[in-house]
């Protein structure tokens, strides 16, 4: 065996074994969940909150515009469970203004175009641009966003101040988070599921949440 | 891959064993191995790695000293389990497990001088400076970011020759790579470990 071809084999064998892809199973476990405040809001000024008991969809069908039933509630629930924990009371829309809005949305098996973002810049350096905060907020002003295209599953929370809102009823979103990853495209309890613990999550990273 | 490196190694083998033993006599010197990297002094990531190899030709230009060229590769990678990462003005909060990975391919310019030894043995000792290709990424949930880049390379290293023959015998050494490849993003500001190749060589005329 002369030296050159030895190194062929050897050259050839090297472009075949190079770099190893790695298991990423685990990662789907759960929802990336992201939070984000407003640094000049005093929680504590605020005690009531409403939340509708149907979540915005946004979802291949056309139709499919708001999520009812046991799995809207799952996820209503949860939200709050974790604001009544907090210390702020639930107000009946029929009782007036609550201090504090809040309005879930879950985005599932869609590709569109949102249009939030900025979040991630000098973030750690994890900085993919696809931060999307105010997409179907319902007209709410909310100040991070850009342009991303995705086919995931998503679910945003937003808080908004109902109490202080002005006399053009300009609302400002005082929290919100976002949670995404990969969606089952067969089991929508197992999507409900995941969103609820992310809900979970999402108030268990806010500990500034408090009545 | 490993049936590949066992057939090199019996048909090197065979070969060298028909060779009646003579002095050490190194001309076209080439070494295939297996390499196992620790990366050092960065917290993306610190766990060992054993998919790595490294491929050298060497030329001697004197009994005792040889120049030649040579490439590594290391994939190493690392899970980061769920944890909340905290921006300092705490506005903003993340949660997410990672899988962390750095893929990196130095190319290399090498010099070695070879000690005296004995009529098996020979161990040698040397540096290679070159280049490294790098690349950086972050998995978590089905997404990624990454990023790749060049940067310096050095590499000390010190190692020993055991041969069967003349033209064969295994090769095993332990160096140090420092390579200047930075990730701002990642805040990785330079890319060193410690590697050990095991492995073969082939000495042609």
């Amino acid at each position: 065996m002369k030296l050159k071809t030895f190194l062929v084999i050897l050259f050839v064998s090297v472009l075949f074994s190079c770099r190893k892809e790695p298991n990423t199973e685990d990662l789907k476990l759960e929802q990336v969940v992201a939070t984000d405040r407003d640094l000049s809001a005093n929680f504590s000024n605020y005690a009531t909150y409403f939340i509708s008991d149907t979540v915005s969809i946004v979802a291949s069908v056309s139709t499919d515009s708001i999520l009812t039933g046991p799995m809207a509630l799952q996820l209503v629930n949860a939200v709050k469970t974790n604001m009544n924990a907090r210390g702020y009371t639930f107000k009946p829309r029929a009782q007036g203004l609550p201090d504090l809005g809040l309005r879930l949305t879950v985005i599932k098996d869609i590709t569109r175009t949102a249009v939030c973002g900025g979040w991630w810049d000098g973030w750690y350096g994890y900085y993919p641009p696809w931060y999307w905060g105010c997409y179907y907020c319902g007209g709410y002003y909310y100040p991070w966003c850009t342009t991303y295209t995705y086919t995931i599953g998503t679910s945003t929370l937003y808080m908004f101040d109902v109490k202080n809102q002005g006399a053009n009823h300009n609302i400002r979103a005082l929290w919100g988070a976002t949670m995404f990853g990969v969606f089952s495209t067969s089991n929508n309890q197992t999507n409900a599921d995941l969103t609820t613990t992310a809900i979970n999550q999402a108030y268990a990273q806010s500990t500034y949440l408090t009545k | 891959m490993k049936k590949l490196i066992i057939l090199i190694f019996i048909c090197a083998a065979c070969v060298g064993s028909i060779n009646a033993q003579t002095a050490w006599h190194l001309d076209n010197f080439a070494t295939f191995n297996w390499q196992i990297a620790t990366p050092l002094s960065t917290n993306y990531l610190k766990s060992t790695t054993l998919a790595g190899g490294n491929l050298e030709y060497r030329r001697f230009i004197k009994p005792t000293l040889s120049v030649g060229i040579g490439f590594s590769w290391n994939s190493f990678e690392q899970y980061i389990a769920p944890k909340v990462y905290d921006k300092p003005d705490g506005s903003r909060q993340l949660y997410t497990d990672f899988v962390h990975q750095v893929y990196t391919l130095p190319i290399y310019l090498n010099a070695h001088y070879y000690f005296k030894g004995g009529d098996k043995m020979k161990p040698y000792a040397g540096i290679g400076l070159g280049a490294q290709y790098s690349e950086q990424s972050a998995y978590y949930n089905i997404f990624v970011s990454e990023d790749d880049n060049w940067g310096f390379v050095a590499r000390p290293e010190a190692g020993l020759l055991y041969r069967f023959s003349n033209y064969f015998g295994l090769h095993a050494n332990v160096g140090f790579s420092y390579a200047t490849n930075k990730n701002e993003a990642f805040k990785i500001d330079e890319l060193k470990h410690v590697y050990y190749n095991i492995g073969i060589f082939w000495n042609g005329d």
